[in-house]
């Protein structure tokens, strides 16, 4: 399901395109938990000798369309990308258009929609419509929706550590938050991360929150 | 330059297309899977002469290239059986290289089996029957009328009349070697003529700095490429310096007297230094370009074609990957554009 970093193939008949490891790993747990078994999930890595992150998903689907042209994609008909929005979800979903349509992809109209007929294309825009952020912001509000207390923890924790004052932006410091969260709950792996909760037995993380349903709903479309 | 290329019953081919070729093609694919043979499909067309070039390509693959003089059909059709399809000398050999303007080759080889007892096919034999088998070779430059050949087989070998080499250059580079030394003297002396030879000898000579200069020399057995080393008095064979460096001149030889025409490279990787990979491909494609011409070349290694990406940014509508698989006993090439190609690299996904 999980392509590896460098891979030769792509043999399901979908595929999802990640910004990174984490969101890779995320989706695949979703779409193990829904049984969804056509699809190939990918993200551009370190490893892959390109960078990662949204700014290298474009050579990420430059490569899928080599590997197609190689005649070693011989089932896909479908891609969907899933970056995150940040907080502009507007120029992500322009950005994901143009490196669709320059790897000779069609690309959706609009965001949330999955369009086409003998290829399907599609872009979901992490955390979800009409919202700025992160995978981290589904991760953290799924744990808080399960445990509300963690909310005041880890805050507390944060302002304690001085972090209310850090530089970083909104989405560093959910990322911290959350990084923060799992290290201080996966006390057998407390280097865990948003990669590997998945595979905790105390990860905080439930997959099977409400937070989310539009997610798992839009795979399922995709999918079908 | 070749646009497009279609073989049926060459070889490992029974039928197959690929389009979308370019200045540099890099031909990629598992063992078995048609590279040289593709290579080998297109040295077929260099000329009218194209039965006797399946005997240069016979000494490239090391599998003899001997001619008996045939004491029977079967063992005249032996001769060429293993250039067809599934080794079916019933079948039709068709290599049609179609390309821009005036770059068109097509060939046709098949055996023609007489009715009628017409002239002597076996100089050397006197049995000669009614339906005795006659290989024939129509070799075709874009919409001029076709030139055939039939060849003889007599004492000395084969025996071509009627034979046309054609003003579109193809040279095909085995894996292992350089090319003979007399041929690299021969074109060295013909570019050093021509005022050709300072920008390759040049850019030898800035990737390897020991090596100051070269020169035609004559030694015990002929002419052959010399090279004058830094702090060295006397002047050393080039392949006695290094065998790649050798090589890599050679296939700068080639392809500088290739101009508008084409040069075929089996396995290039072989006899060069992994560092030497990045400076390699920018030297060759830079005298590629130079002279118009266009490359085949097959590759197993990973490394090298790693050492292409920089080369082709920026100059991606220059590049085609060929991958080649066999399935079910067929063999596809398919064709991956330059930009594709590059970013394939770059991802560091399995391209071989």
């Amino acid at each position: 399901m999980l392509l590896d970093h460098i891979f030769e193939s792509i043999l399901s008949e979908r595929l999802i395109v990640c910004e990174g490891y984490s969101d890779a790993c995320f989706i695949k747990a979703l779409l193990k938990r829904a049984n969804i078994a056509n699809c190939n999930i990918g993200c551009p890595s370190d490893k892959g000798g390109h960078g990662q992150g949204v700014t290298a998903i474009p050579r990420y689907l430059a490569s899928v369309r080599g590997v197609i042209q190689k005649g070693s994609a011989p089932n896909l008909n479908g891609i969907l990308v899933v970056p995150d929005a940040d907080k502009h979800p507007n120029k992500c979903f322009a950005d994901m258009v143009t490196a669709l349509t320059d790897s000779e992809f069609p690309a959706p109209t609009k965001p949330f929609s999955v369009e086409g007929d003998n290829f399907k294309t599609a872009i979901f825009i992490m955390p979800g419509d009409g919202e700025e952020g992160t995978l981290e912001h589904l991760l953290w509000n799924a744990a808080i929706l399960q445990n509300p207390k963690l909310a005041t923890c880890v805050d507390g924790f944060f302002l304690c550590l001085g972090n209310q004052e850090a530089k970083a932006n909104d989405n560093k410091k959910l990322k911290m938050k959350v990084s923060s969260l799992i290290g201080g709950v996966c006390y057998e792996n407390p280097w865990s991360s948003a990669a590997l909760i998945w595979k905790q037995e105390n990860n905080p993380v439930p997959i099977d929150s409400p937070v989310f349903d539009q997610l798992n709903n839009f795979l399922h479309e995709f999918a079908a | 330059m070749i646009r497009k290329v279609h073989i049926q019953n060459f070889r490992g081919f029974q039928d197959m297309n690929v389009e979308g070729l370019q200045a540099v093609n890099i031909l990629t694919g598992s063992n078995g899977s048609g590279k040289t043979s593709f290579l080998e499909a297109l040295f077929m067309c260099a000329g009218s002469s194209a039965l006797a070039n399946w005997f240069k390509l016979r000494t490239f693959r090391q599998i003899g290239n001997r001619i008996q003089t045939p004491a029977d059909v079967a063992s005249y059709e032996a001769i060429w059986e293993d250039m067809f399809f599934d080794m079916d000398p019933k079948r039709i050999i068709e290599i049609d290289a179609a390309g821009d303007a005036e770059d068109s080759r097509r060939v046709r080889i098949y055996n023609e089996h007489r009715t009628q007892k017409t002239e002597v096919l076996f100089a050397d034999s006197p049995a000669i029957s009614s339906n005795n088998p006659q290989i024939v070779s129509e070799w075709q430059k874009n919409d001029s009328p076709p030139i055939v050949v039939r060849p003889k087989i007599n004492g000395q070998g084969l025996a071509i009349e009627n034979t046309v080499f054609d003003l579109f250059p193809i040279i095909m580079f085995g894996p292992h070697i350089a090319d003979p030394a007399e041929d690299n003297a021969r074109r060295f002396s013909q570019l050093s003529r021509e005022g050709k030879l300072e920008s390759i000898e040049r850019a030898l000579c800035d990737e390897f700095p020991f090596v100051e200069g070269l020169s035609l020399e004559f030694n015990a057995n002929g002419p052959a490429v010399f090279a004058k080393l830094k702090d060295q008095t006397t002047k050393l064979p080039l392949g006695v310096v290094s065998d790649g460096i050798n090589k890599l001149f050679s296939l700068l030889l080639g392809i500088a007297s290739s101009k508008d025409g084409v040069v075929l490279i089996d396995q290039i990787e072989d006899g060069f230094y992994y560092k030497r990979f990045e400076s390699l491909w920018r030297i060759i494609y830079r005298v590629t370009k130079e002279n118009n011409c266009q490359l085949f070349i097959t590759s197993h290694n990973k490394e090298l074609l790693q050492a292409l990406t920089p080369t082709i940014l920026g100059n991606e509508g220059d590049f085609t990957m060929l991958h080649s698989d066999r399935t079910r006993g067929l063999i596809q090439f398919h064709a991956v554009q330059g930009k594709y190609f590059a970013a394939t690299i770059e991802q560091g996904l399995e391209i071989r």
